[in-house]
Formats: C-alpha cells, sequence, structure tokens
C-alpha cells in the first residue's frame, strides 16, 4: 500500500470522525435543551393548594435548603451520614414534587431520574432547584 | 440573578479537567508563537488530541461517547505514526484535522461540565484541595494548642 493510499484513507476516516464528533456535540446540545425545556415546563407550571399545604411546602424548602446547605460543607463520609440520617426528609420532598408535578411522562421519568442520582449532594441540589421552581408559582386557594 | 453562565463550578471544572490537560501543549504554542522560524509541528497536534480524546472517552459516563472518542484516537494515531516515518508533504492538513478535533472536544467538554455542574447540579469534589484545607486547618489548630 502506497503512502498516497494510506494517506487517502486516514484522510477520508478523519472527516467520518469529524463528523461523528460534530453527532457528539449535537446530542448533547439536543440533551441540555431538553433538560433546560424541562425546567422551564415546571417554571410555567402553576400549582393549586391551600394555606396549609403552602406552609407545609415552605417549611420543606427550607429544611431542604438547610440541608444543603450543611451537606455542601461537609466531607463525603459526613456527608453521607448526614444525608442518610435525613432520608425522611428527602423522600418527603420527593413525594411532593411527584404529587405536585404535571408533566409529560417522559419529562417525570427523566426527573425521577435525576431525583434518584447516585451523587448523593447532587440529588439534594438537583431536588432543591426542581422544588424551588414548583412552589414559585403557586396559586392559593 | 446571577447567570447560570457564571457559575464557579462549572469554570473550575473547565479548567482543571479540560484545559489543564492541554497546558504542555498551549506552553508550546505560546513558545513558538513569540519565537522566530519556530512553529508548533503537526505531530504535536496530532498527539495531543489523541490523548486528550482518549483521556476524555475513558472518562465519560456514555458508551456511545466513550467509543466514539476512542475511535477517533484510533484514527489519529497512525496519521502520527506515518507522520514521523515519511516526509508527507501535506501536513497542514493533518494540522487543520487536528484543530478542528481539538476545538470540537473542548466546546464538548464544555458542554458536558455545563449541564453535570450547572443543570444536574452535581458536586464538584476535587480532593487535593479538600485534603489541603483540612491540612491547613490542622496545622492551624495545633499553632493554637
Amino acid at each position: 500500500m502506497s503512502t498516497l493510499s494510506i494517506f487517502i484513507v486516514t484522510l477520508s476516516l478523519s472527516i467520518i470522525g469529524v463528523l461523528s464528533m460534530c453527532l457528539v456535540v449535537g446530542l448533547t446540545i439536543f440533551d441540555i435543551r431538553k433538560l433546560k425545556k424541562l425546567e422551564k415546563q415546571i417554571e410555567n407550571q402553576s400549582i393549586i393548594i391551600n394555606d396549609q399545604q403552602y406552609q407545609e411546602l415552605k417549611n420543606l424548602k427550607k429544611k431542604l435548603t438547610q440541608l444543603s446547605n450543611q451537606a455542601n460543607k461537609l466531607e463525603i463520609e459526613k456527608r453521607k451520614r448526614l444525608i442518610y440520617e435525613n432520608e425522611s426528609l428527602i423522600q418527603t420532598v420527593r413525594q411532593n414534587i411527584e404529587l405536585y408535578l404535571n408533566v409529560e411522562p417522559s419529562i417525570k421519568k427523566r426527573i425521577n431520574k435525576l431525583l434518584r442520582q447516585e451523587s448523593d449532594l447532587g440529588k439534594i441540589d438537583y431536588m432543591l432547584k426542581i422544588f424551588t421552581l414548583l412552589i414559585n408559582k403557586k396559586i392559593i386557594n | 440573578m446571577k447567570p447560570e453562565i457564571l457559575n464557579s463550578k462549572l469554570w473550575i471544572a473547565f479548567l482543571l479537567y479540560s484545559l489543564l490537560p492541554l497546558f504542555p501543549f498551549f506552553i508550546e504554542l505560546l513558545t513558538s508563537l513569540f519565537t522566530p522560524g519556530k512553529s508548533v509541528k503537526a505531530e504535536t497536534f496530532l498527539i495531543t488530541t489523541s490523548m486528550y480524546l482518549i483521556g476524555k472517552g475513558i472518562a465519560n459516563e456514555n458508551f456511545l461517547f466513550f467509543v466514539v472518542f476512542l475511535l477517533i484516537a484510533i484514527i489519529l494515531l497512525p496519521l502520527y505514526g506515518l507522520l514521523i516515518a515519511t516526509s508527507t508533504p501535506n501536513q497542514h492538513i493533518f494540522m487543520i484535522i487536528s484543530i478542528i478535533f481539538l476545538t470540537l472536544v473542548i466546546v464538548y467538554s464544555f458542554l458536558e461540565n455545563y449541564k453535570i455542574y450547572v443543570i444536574e447540579c452535581r458536586p464538584l469534589e476535587i480532593k487535593f484541595i479538600k485534603n489541603l484545607i483540612s491540612l491547613t486547618n490542622d496545622v492551624n489548630q495545633n499553632n493554637n494548642v
């Protein structure tokens, strides 16, 4: 095989490589846009609640914010223990999100996946973000 | 409200995980810019891009991306060998290919960091910085005693 033919083969392979790389970047942009759309949908969704429910949600948000702030300062092992000790609070927030979230099933599935992500701190911070977006546009009945 | 793009976690991660591995390459690039008659060789571009792609591929969570990155690195490495073994006249083409790949991979890396640290709110665990902080605290405590 001459140098020229090797050159042509590698050049054509490189073009395929560039196209695949563009595909990778495109897929990542698509995924980001999907996640942003999801946040927008939650932001635009209004929930109808009574005063007592609103106070409960506000308390939950306060507790979750405190937990997130506390967990952010700790090392991994201590943080894991803290999160394990507060598992009931995390469960309650998750249940509330699932209860009030009124979006497409595919989007709901994606949110649930992120709310159960391996990284404990990420899970809490993401939960806090979604929860804040959710109760931001409440209608008190 | 602070725009999401100004998130400190995003920029620290981008600097440490995406730009720091390219530090030797940037140094060579800077040196060549200020030294007359010296330029970065196409081989350097090729080997840097392939190694960077292998690193990014191995660290990736997505299997499809891992395969794509590894395949591209496998394509680029023979090109490096070809350039070293023979004196191919069209070195600029290889250089352009490498620059395209490198740019795309840096763009991808930024987007991935944005997704992980801004949208999914995952924590940025930099162990050595945390260890350094705890070590300083220990020294301060000992001094106080």
